[in-house]
């Protein structure tokens, strides 16, 4: 667990650069193995990132051409291109992983990186039935998806790069079907049943534009935590026989979901362990004060008086979280997932 | 004696006095045997000598050894070289016999000199002064002389032009004092005419003094691959249907333009769009379409002269790059005269045509800028053009200001305000009542305003071509009949009575937004009969594709009226085919009644006709008394309006 922190700190992109575009701000780059990353940076403060996997300069033609901000990126796009033309031309074309999916989801948890989740994945959905796919972590405010409003997504993009682009830059995700059905469903659902009363949704219009004809959305969630993961599978075959080869292996597209979600949720905890550098008992204060303690049950619990819980150990858990309050601290350390 | 009974030996073992030798990579026995035969002796070598042996290259060389032969110490001078990967051979003949060595070393030379002779390219060894000293046989065929002839005379003169020779004479004066290696081509003139050769020239030198130095001069014939490459260079930047040159040469040839410094303020272009050429190639056919490109091309040039340079850039595109002092002012100037050019008309078999083009002026003026900045400039002008010439047929020319820079900058903060519009609900709906001309209140029009953080709120048509040319018209759409209905549900529920609703449906909803399943749901989630709804749809419904006509009378079956606006622009629709209930007559057409009498003679028309046909009419904009006074003369009609709400709102009911 330690080591995929200091792995993924390790890796130095090969590209990194940053974009102000009037009130908002693009961030790509570009990592060793070739998945760019291109993290847009709203001026309210939620931010949405897609992970591509650029095997060849045609993927990354079509994701550039299909920015809104393609004219303004220009210079970054040229530069990746560069980069990315170099790293194909030294090595080997990447790896195509093959193998027993329910093996390749049980490794899920071994990858270091999101490029490493990727590529895994990819593996998987082919042997599933499934011929595009993304998958996205989306976190919300607050602990209740139901009624929170999105503050960060991350799309691993399995599909054609184009589709994410527009997604995001026409604010589908505001009307996405899918989307409301994972704020609220655990289950499995082909894509037709979640349309039952807009089979024409101008969205499925627009998706079926892109290849997905047949499809199934597998959420998953983790309670406690305002964080979804979507698994969105789709192949070109029409229904009925492109939604039954999916069906058929619902059981472990919900394992992958799961898995997905569990590898975000440690990768945020490790972070904010090697960020925040709580002790095991700060950490073990916190989640007192989570299930309901007051100050004294912890200054019993521990042997001290209550102002010293108040003066020393309250202020110093305050500082390392950057928070104002202790409320605020535990509130900040469950959302990490610091407290499970 | 000793020397008697050693040649003794020699030719009784040998059969000569130079037997062959031979050693291999892997042992230091040298084999000796007769020159054709089984090996008969062997001398062992000590391995400095071996390895002294295995430092021969491929040219014939001298060794000399001193090896146990016949139990006697003999010393062996060995001529000979490396014949294959790991062996070594030649002729070996005692010291005492001088005849003998000099025998193996003319043997050698003369190999080398065969080798010269034949080898497939040319060589020319020359002295200083240019004196020929070798001519080998492909010189001779080449030039159709002798060896003999040519020895001592001199090469510049022989087989140079002037100009070539001089230069030559110089370049090789130069190497002479330094003594380097150079590659060099020239033309040379041969019997076949002349050709290209490169040449590779090394010094030799052969004694110590300097005019013991020699040049060697060996050449292949690069004629046919030069003119293969030149070809393939003159296609790859050739447009072969006009004969210019392509996109492919303009981008080499701005880069290499705007590489200096200097090339600043000293290069304009011309970006030349012609207008309607889409048009006539599509009504011609592509054979006509190509002649009337290549007249065009043709007159550009005539219009453009000798000294600037014409590219056509894609189907219909071409540039023209105006370099030199006041390019600026050239490139306007031929501008104007290529506008003028095209006031000319093309005349095709006895037809004529008039061609149109829109023109951007763009100049270079920073050093740095890249020849795609150049170009998209040109392109924003050329658009600017066609926005001047726009609907009035003519030919026109733009120059490039920063200002149409920001404007297209402009557009991606347009759609970048857009989103932050949705995501923070921006939008809100106007409700104007609508009423029949004697006061009975008709249900509410309502119409998307955006409440901007600190600009004009933005609204009517103006919000919506823009919504919909940045691509947000469907999401606008679903906004709007999401609240119609949630705010009519509100009312009602309040225990207001509303008839119905009206909205402006963006075209992008109505082709691809999947308009039907988005009334139904609203209807559904809102708990509403369709009458509740009306819908106006804009634009030309005519040109609009069958399936969206069905999809609309999908709706109009659920009970949801379907009015189609009528704008000052817009022609007349075929009533029988549409799916409509009504007309909606919008305030420009209004605006001009009672005064003048075409708009009266139109709106009377229009209202006699939806009345024959039982359909509604929803009269926008009647803001004055006088418009409204006239308008009462239509008892079926519906108005909406500045002066028809002032004057029934207190008396109404509706709200």
């Amino acid at each position: 667990m330690r080591e995929k922190v200091i792995e993924t700190v390790r890796c130095a992109p090969l590209y990194e650069d940053e974009r102000h575009i009037f009130n908002e701000c693009v961030k790509l780059s570009l990592s060793q193995d070739c998945v760019l990353t291109r993290r847009l940076l709203r001026s309210d403060g939620a931010s949405f990132s897609q992970i591509v996997a650029i095997d060849s300069m045609d993927d990354l033609s079509d994701f550039a051409t299909a920015d809104p901000y393609e004219t303004r990126l220009q210079g970054s796009y040229d530069h990746i291109r560069q980069k990315c033309g170099a790293a194909m031309a030294g090595d080997r074309p990447r790896q195509v992983e093959t193998g027993d999916p329910v093996r390749l989801i049980g490794e899920l948890s071994m990858c270091a990186t999101e490029g490493a989740l990727l590529s895994k994945i990819r593996a998987i959905i082919a042997g599933l039935g499934g011929m595009q796919f993304t998958y996205q972590w989306i976190r919300f405010n607050g602990a209740n998806p139901a009624t929170g409003d999105t503050v960060e997504i991350r799309y691993l993009v399995g599909c054609r790069p184009s589709w994410t682009q527009q997604y995001i830059a026409r604010l589908w995700y505001m009307n996405d079907p899918y989307v409301t059905y994972a704020r609220t469903n655990v289950a499995p659902a082909l894509t037709s049943h979640v349309n039952v009363h807009r089979v024409d949704h101008w969205l499925v219009t627009e998706a079926r534009m892109h290849g997905f004809a047949s499809g199934i959305v597998v959420p998953a969630h983790i309670h406690g935590h305002g964080l979804v993961g979507l698994l969105h599978v789709s192949n070109s075959i029409r229904a009925p026989a492109g939604e039954d080869a999916l069906w058929d292996n619902r059981v472990l597209f919900r394992a992958m979901s799961s898995e997905l979600l569990d590898w975000r949720v440690s990768q945020v905890r490790e972070n904010a362990l090697a960020k925040y550098e709580l002790s095991e008992q700060e950490t073990e204060i916190l989640r007192m004060l989570r299930d309901g303690a007051s100050a004294s049950h912890v200054a019993d619990q521990l042997g001290m008086s209550k102002h010293t819980v108040y003066k020393t150990i309250y202020q110093r858990i305050t500082r390392k979280t950057g928070a104002t309050r202790i409320t605020d601290a535990v509130e900040k350390a469950a959302a990490h997932g610091l407290l499970d | 004696m000793y020397e008697h009974e050693a040649i003794d030996l020699f030719r009784a073992t040998f059969e000569t006095l130079s037997p062959r030798w031979q050693l291999s990579f892997d042992s230091n026995a040298l084999e000796l045997s007769p020159i054709t035969g089984p090996v008969v002796a062997v001398a062992k070598l000590s391995s400095e000598q071996a390895t002294q042996i295995r430092t021969l290259a491929g040219v014939t060389s001298s060794v000399t050894v001193d090896a146990l032969l016949f139990e006697r110490k003999f010393r062996l001078h060995l001529v000979g070289r490396k014949v294959d990967g790991n062996r070594w051979a030649g002729t070996a003949s005692p010291s005492i016999n001088a005849e003998a060595v000099a025998g193996d070393l003319a043997r050698g030379l003369s190999f080398a000199e065969t080798v010269l002779s034949e080898v497939n390219s040319l060589v020319v060894i020359l002295n200083r002064d240019g004196t020929i000293q070798r001519f080998n046989r492909f010189a001779e065929e080449l030039s159709g002389l002798s060896e003999a002839e040519v020895i001592g005379k001199n090469a510049w003169d022989l087989f140079m032009s002037d100009e070539d020779s001089s230069e030559s004479r110089q370049n090789i004066e130069r190497f002479f004092l330094r003594g380097e290696a150079y590659e060099v081509e020239r033309t040379v003139e041969t019997i076949k005419g002349p050709r290209l050769f490169q040449f590779r020239n090394k010094f030799a030198r052969t004694g110590d003094r300097p005019d013991e130095t020699f040049l060697i001069c060996s050449g292949i014939d690069i004629t046919e691959e030069r003119r293969a490459r030149d070809r393939l260079t003159e296609l790859a930047n050739t447009d072969t249907l006009t004969g210019l040159r392509n996109r492919n040469y303009l981008m080499d040839r701005l880069d290499h333009l705007i590489a200096t410094p200097e090339s600043a303020g000293r290069l304009a272009l011309l970006f030349i769009d012609l207008d309607n050429f889409k048009r006539i190639n599509d009504s011609l056919g592509h054979r006509d379409g190509d002649q009337l490109l290549r007249q065009v091309a043709k007159r550009l040039g005539r219009v453009a002269g000798e000294e600037q340079e014409i590219i056509r850039v894609s189907g219909d595109e071409f540039v023209i790059i105006v370099s030199g002092d006041f390019a600026r002012f050239t490139a306007q100037e031929l501008a104007n005269l290529v506008v003028e050019d095209f006031e000319l008309v093309y005349v095709l078999r006895a037809n004529s045509y008039r061609m149109r083009a829109s023109i951007g002026v763009v100049e270079h003026v920073k050093h740095g800028d890249t020849a795609f900045d150049l170009l998209t400039r040109a392109d924003l002008a050329m658009y600017a053009a066609k926005a001047v010439g726009k609907g009035r047929d003519i030919s026109a020319c733009h120059v490039y200001t920063p200002e149409l820079s920001e404007r297209a900058e402009r557009g991606l903060e347009f759609y970048q305000a857009l989103q932050y519009g949705f995501l923070r609900k921006e939008f809100a709906l106007d409700y104007r009542d609508c009423y029949t001309v004697d006061g009975t209140a008709r249900g509410l029009l309502a119409s998307v305003r955006w409440n901007r953080e600190a600009v004009a709120p933005l609204e009517g048509r103006e919000l919506f071509s823009m919504v919909e040319s940045s691509g947000f018209g469907v999401q606008l759409g679903e906004f709007q009949l999401t609240e119609a209905c949630r705010q009519l549900q509100e009312w009602r529920a309040a225990g207001q009575a509303v008839q119905h609703v009206t909205l402006s449906v963006p075209y992008a909803q109505l082709v691809d937004g999947d308009l039907a399943g988005c009334v139904s749901e609203c209807l559904r989630e809102h708990a509403m009969e369709p009458s509740s709804l009306r819908l106006i749809v804009q634009s030309r419904l005519d040109q609009t594709a069958a399936h969206v006509l069905d999809r609309l009378e999908t709706i109009r079956s659920t009970g949801v009226q379907i009015l189609a606006a009528l704008t000052a622009d817009s022609a007349f629709p075929n009533l029988a085919k549409l799916p409509v209930d009504g007309l909606c007559i919008n305030e420009e057409i209004v605006g001009r009644v009672p005064s003048e009498p075409v708009s009266r003679a139109l709106v009377k028309g229009i209202v006699g006709v939806c009345s024959e046909m039982e359909l509604s009419v929803l009269v926008h904009g009647v803001d004055s008394r006088e418009q409204f006074a006239w308008l009462t003369q239509f008892p079926g009609a519906e108005v909406q309006g500045r002066f028809v709400t002032d004057a029934f709102s207190t008396t109404s009911s509706s709200m």
